[in-house]
């Protein structure tokens, strides 16, 4: 089984790290390339074997070891999650090469590294997980090396500060999905995700609020409005490889887990929801309304770029709950596809702001300044990923967001037209903050002390996920094909 | 398969990256790559024109394939003649551009926007569905936006990029809306199966009245109709040649084009098309109005073309979109036109200020004559392009009454005056400042030259044209032609008066202060539409710090948002609504 081959080459790519890095004292120079190689074969041949299976899914394939009981291992392999493995694996390899180069040499490289590929191991099973506790315990391991990899500096008071908050609040959230898991599980003895369609889920009120504790819990990673505070801290603080993979696939797969949540009551469309099912609709459209006005709102007055970027990711996160409250198949793919075009520039965001981490001043919009001056590269990109973020073509968000508007069209009635036109108002109003990226970063006055530009070798980093950005612009269908050809039902 | 329609926008996409590689190799010769792309893509164009023969659509269907959608091309009569008019007016504006941008830095920038925005505005006309047009009226914005914000070192320059970009969008989010409605009714977004969409039961009654109104607050946006309208005169800080490219020929007549290519599923609404005629009224009297107040040689043209794009809603909202399409090919010349002479005249006195211009005509003789050709045909003096749409519009206006008709005829006699108030003021009287100025080079010369012989003579090929019938045969043209010359010459003496006869006599009223100096405040002041924008957007910048007291370091605080939305989960369940 492939899926389980990767997570095997990439935990072993991890020891080896670890073991490699035990012998710094033989290559006290080149110690970063050389843990950092061993981590991105590891993660490059994982891509490789995604990608041959990226053809032939076998939708709705169910891969079960060992044995047949309530609490066997379930992993769930469909277009969404192989999806979402390949959004993460792409990602990471980028910012595995990426740290390569950002790395010192007395950096600790042995454990970012073992921890880069853990988080990846992990992210991969969450996203093909079938059953709850797999689901958590992987979520569980993706929330710890996270931690870790954002307090990586030591030394920075900001990163400790963001990472401990971070901690807290995923931990309290990991509470409330364990409620959830075991409301769900005391209710119909099953904790596969298969279940959650159940009518002893769906048509009662103990089964939808346990539903809700899923949603709510694993929705603080995914950083629903007001359980959001950690994130802008974590992506302002936090080294740049890591903000990147913690904006460009963490959170992805946050929101991933809520569909999957979603996904088997989407199948199961008996077309009208009942009482219960319906009130949880409501709770995301409200929790969806919330968070995409107060990450816009928030972003606005933010002097921060990388700050600035957070309450984005917050907004972003606004629009997809928005779709997954339609609880529909189009919605979840619209998600789906949104977390891969987000994931792309929002990494690519955070690659581009490159070495300016050493201190919060530096990623201030005043202080990266003058690139139009400086570097006409620079200028190009930071214009095209900020236009790319408002949603515009010809870059890869712009049909997500289209298909997030669609699905709420699809729903039909008098509340989701009006969310429709709430979450296109908002993305007008996104418009605000990213144009003053062009006109201070791109097109302001250079400051006194110039920003790190970094070489073509750092910048081809996030130049290659703005480019992938490009063409899923350009040809949409390439990648859309693939998760829309999602499977029949979950067995 | 016809490979033209597909090659008149992919060539100058194509190769606007390739802009900025040329001119890295050799600076002059960027310039001259761009006038040959863009010269190939004109012979494109109008070849197409030449050799059309029948309408058809292509496409190639891997594009979106679940979504059912098809990268397709649409080539009729409107997608054909518009792609022979944008091709050949971007030709010759490029051309004047790279003599008149001969000493600007920032060449391969220009160069890239410029050709990446013809593209996109060729690809919008011949688009075959609404996303596809959807996906490139973004292109030609964000184009616009940036080359508003060239010379960005001027705060200003930033500030009206922005303005443009934010207030397009408003247009545009809501024109999204409207294409994803009628997509998820229609499951369609082909030109062709959304008409016959129309008025079945997927596509009909209150689903179509707000289709439409949405897609008419997109066209506002776009084509700078009242109240989204205020962005434009702030977008005069683009170079000139931008400002006649963009601001004048091309992308701000999209948000027309638009009412034109759908004006089957606007027509069957008949609240929709009042209100396309309404704001084409209300937004010609504003432009108007602007354009006679104005100081800045730019932004009274600026205004002008706001007013101008009012008449082609109105020729739309009589049930004239071929007497709109035929205005918005005439404007396109003449405007252009004006705004060339105006980058040359402002290239030669070096301000924008026309109380600081005067008696310039004798030292810029090619200038003058190319100016006074587009604003008679801007004015509709017979036989001139201009004239056979506004005398099909004042004609047309005759239906629905004198009080409709007489306002018509007013924005009429306002065109006639502000373009007479700006000819005296900048190139009759006395020179105000002692000006030198000089005759702008050939390059810069022969493409105004030549406009100004479309600005004169375009009729007679577009009235002999079979691609679309614009020439109305029911009109009766002995009379409109009176009318139109009656009209022209109403605003022409009253400008006289006002400018050359006795011009102290309004100075003199101005600086008595009164009513008069007041209005002109006012209007000078953008009429009081930029203060409520001002006032909404310092409201969203006090919501904003709101929500960003959300933010807190305290434990304690952040635990409390989380325990409060576990609570709100849980009063909802024992309120029974989960």
């Amino acid at each position: 089984m492939w899926l389980t081959d990767i997570m095997m080459i990439l935990f072993a790519g991890a020891m080896t790290a670890l073991i490699a890095d035990m012998g710094k004292n033989y290559y006290p120079q080149a110690r970063q390339e050389v843990v950092g190689g061993i981590a991105f074969a590891a993660i490059a041949v994982s891509l490789i074997i995604t990608l041959q299976n990226w053809y032939s899914p076998a939708p709705g394939t169910v891969f079960i070891s060992p044995g047949t009981s309530a609490f066997s291992t379930l992993y769930l392999v469909d277009s969404f999650s192989v999806f979402i493995v390949v959004t993460v694996l792409v990602v990471g390899a980028v910012i595995c090469y990426y740290s390569l180069l950002y790395l010192k040499p007395d950096d600790n490289a042995g454990p970012f590294f073992a921890l880069l590929l853990i988080m990846l191991l992990s992210l991969t099973g969450v996203s093909s997980a079938g059953d709850l506790l797999s689901l958590f315990l992987f979520w569980e391991g993706m929330s710890i090396s996270a931690y870790g990899l954002v307090s990586f500096r030591r030394k920075s008071t900001l990163a400790l500060e963001a990472s401990i908050k971070y901690y807290f609040l995923a931990a309290a959230g990991s509470l409330l999905s364990l409620y959830g898991i075991s409301i769900v599980f005391s209710l119909t003895g099953s904790i596969r995700l298969s279940s959650l369609s159940d009518p002893l889920i769906t048509g009662t009120q103990t089964g939808i609020f346990g539903l809700s504790m899923l949603l709510i819990g694993f929705g603080v990673e995914a950083a629903i409005v007001p359980m959001h505070t950690w994130l802008p801290d974590v992506y302002s603080a936090a080294p740049t490889p890591v903000a990147a993979l913690v904006s460009g696939a963490v959170t992805g797969t946050g929101m991933f887990v809520l569909v999957k949540i979603i996904q088997p009551l989407a199948m199961a469309g008996t077309g009208h929801p009942g009482q219960y099912l319906q009130g949880a609709q409501y709770l995301l459209i409200v929790l969806s309304v919330v968070t995409m006005l107060v990450g816009n709102l928030s972003a606005m007055l933010q002097t921060n770029l990388r700050r600035m970027l957070g309450f984005s990711s917050v907004a972003q996160t606004g629009y997809m709950l928005a779709a997954l409250s339609t609880f529909s198949i189009p919605g979840l793919i619209a998600v789906v596809f949104n977390i891969w075009n987000h994931g792309l520039l929002k990494s690519n965001f955070f690659l581009l702001t490159g070495k300016n981490d050493a201190d919060y001043s530096m990623t201030e919009m005043s202080s990266l300044s003058g690139m139009a001056a400086k570097s006409r590269l620079h200028a190009f990109m930071y214009a095209s990923s900020s236009l790319g973020m408002v949603g515009s073509p010809p870059f890869g968000l712009f049909w997500s967001e289209l298909l997030i508007v669609q699905s709420l069209l699809l729903a039909g009635g008098p509340v989701y037209t009006i969310l429709a036109i709430v979450v296109v108002a908002n993305i007008v109003l996104s418009i605000g903050y990213y144009f003053r990226v062009i006109n201070t970063v791109v097109f302001g006055k250079a400051g006194e002390v110039p920003p790190h530009t970094g070489r073509i070798r750092e910048i081809a980093a996030p130049l290659s996920l703005l480019l992938l950005s490009l063409l899923t612009g350009l040809i949409p269908g390439l990648f859309l094909n693939h998760i829309a050809a999602i499977g029949p039902a979950i067995p | 398969m016809n490979y033209l329609p597909w090659l008149l926008w992919l060539l100058p996409l194509a190769a606007a990256p390739f802009a900025p590689l040329v001119s890295k190799a050799r600076q002059s010769a960027a310039d001259w790559f761009t006038v040959a792309v863009a010269a190939a893509t004109a012979v494109i164009g109008v070849y197409q024109a030449l050799a059309f023969t029948a309408p058809y659509t292509a496409g190639v269907s891997t594009w979106v394939s679940q979504e059912n959608l098809v990268l397709q091309v649409d080539v009729d009569g409107i997608s054909v003649l518009m792609g022979a008019f944008v091709s050949l007016i971007s030709f010759f504006i490029v051309l004047y551009s790279a003599g008149y941008m001969r000493h600007e830095s920032g060449k391969a920038r220009y160069n890239l926007l410029v050709l990446l925005f013809i593209g996109g505005m060729l690809g919008l006309v011949m688009a075959g569905n609404l996303i596809q047009f959807y996906f490139f009226w973004e292109i030609v914005g964000i184009c616009s936006a940036l080359l508003i914000a060239f010379y960005f070192e001027k705060p200003e320059a930033r500030k009206g990029g922005m303005k443009a970009f934010v207030m397009t969008r408003i247009g545009d989010a809501s024109l999204l809306v409207s294409i994803l409605i009628i997509f998820s009714t229609v499951h369609s977004a082909a030109f062709g199966s959304v008409f016959s969409a129309v008025g079945s039961s997927a596509l009909g009654g209150n689903t179509l009245l707000i289709v439409g109104i949405l897609m008419l607050i997109g066209a506002m946006g776009k084509s700078a109709q009242v109240p989204l309208h205020t962005w434009l005169p702030d977008a005069m800080e683009a170079p000139t040649p931008v400002t006649a490219l963009i601001h004048a020929a091309t992308m701000v007549n999209a948000g027309v084009y638009l009412l034109i290519r759908m004006y089957p599923l606007l027509a069957a609404s008949g609240a929709v098309i009042y209100t396309v005629f309404g704001i084409g009224i209300i937004t010609a009297l504003i432009g108007g109005t602007g354009a006679l107040v104005e100081k800045d040689f730019k932004r009274i043209f600026a205004y002008s073309t706001i007013s101008q794009l009012g008449f082609m809603f109105i020729a739309v909202g009589i049930g004239l979109p071929a007497i709109a399409l035929y205005l918005l090919i005439g404007h396109g010349f003449f405007k252009a036109l004006i705004f060339l002479s105006a980058g040359s005249v402002v290239e030669a006195v070096g301000t924008r200020d026309i109380e600081k211009m005067g008696g310039i005509g004798r030292q810029m003789r090619y200038t003058y004559s190319a100016f006074l050709i587009s604003i008679l045909a801007m004015g509709g003096l017979p036989p001139l392009v201009g004239f056979w749409s506004k005398g099909a519009i004042t004609y047309g206006a005759g239906d629905f009454g004198l009080p409709v008709a007489a306002l018509v005829v007013t924005a009429s006699i306002l065109t006639s005056l502000y373009s007479f108030r700006a000819l005296f003021r900048v190139f009759h009287g006395r020179s105000r400042a002692g000006l030198a100025a000089k005759e702008s080079p050939a390059l810069m010369v022969v493409p105004m030259l030549i406009l100004a012989g479309f600005a004169a003579l375009a009729w007679i090929p577009l009235n002999q044209q079979n691609l679309v019938p614009l020439y109305d045969t029911g009109i009766p043209w002995l009379s409109a032609a009176v009318e139109e010359l009656a009209i022209l010459a109403a605003g022409l003496l009253v400008a006289y008066a006002a400018f050359m006869w006795r011009p102290d006599a309004i100075a003199s009223a101005l600086a008595k202060g009164g009513t008069l100096a007041g209005a002109r405040n006012f209007v000078l002041g953008g009429m009081g539409f930029d203060t409520v924008y001002g006032g909404i957007q310092k409201k969203v910048v006090s919501l904003g710090r709101a929500t960003t007291g959300l933010q807190s370091g305290s434990f304690g605080i952040n635990i409390i948002l989380l325990a409060l939305t576990f609570a709100f989960v849980f009063i909802l369940a024992l309120a029974g609504v989960l």
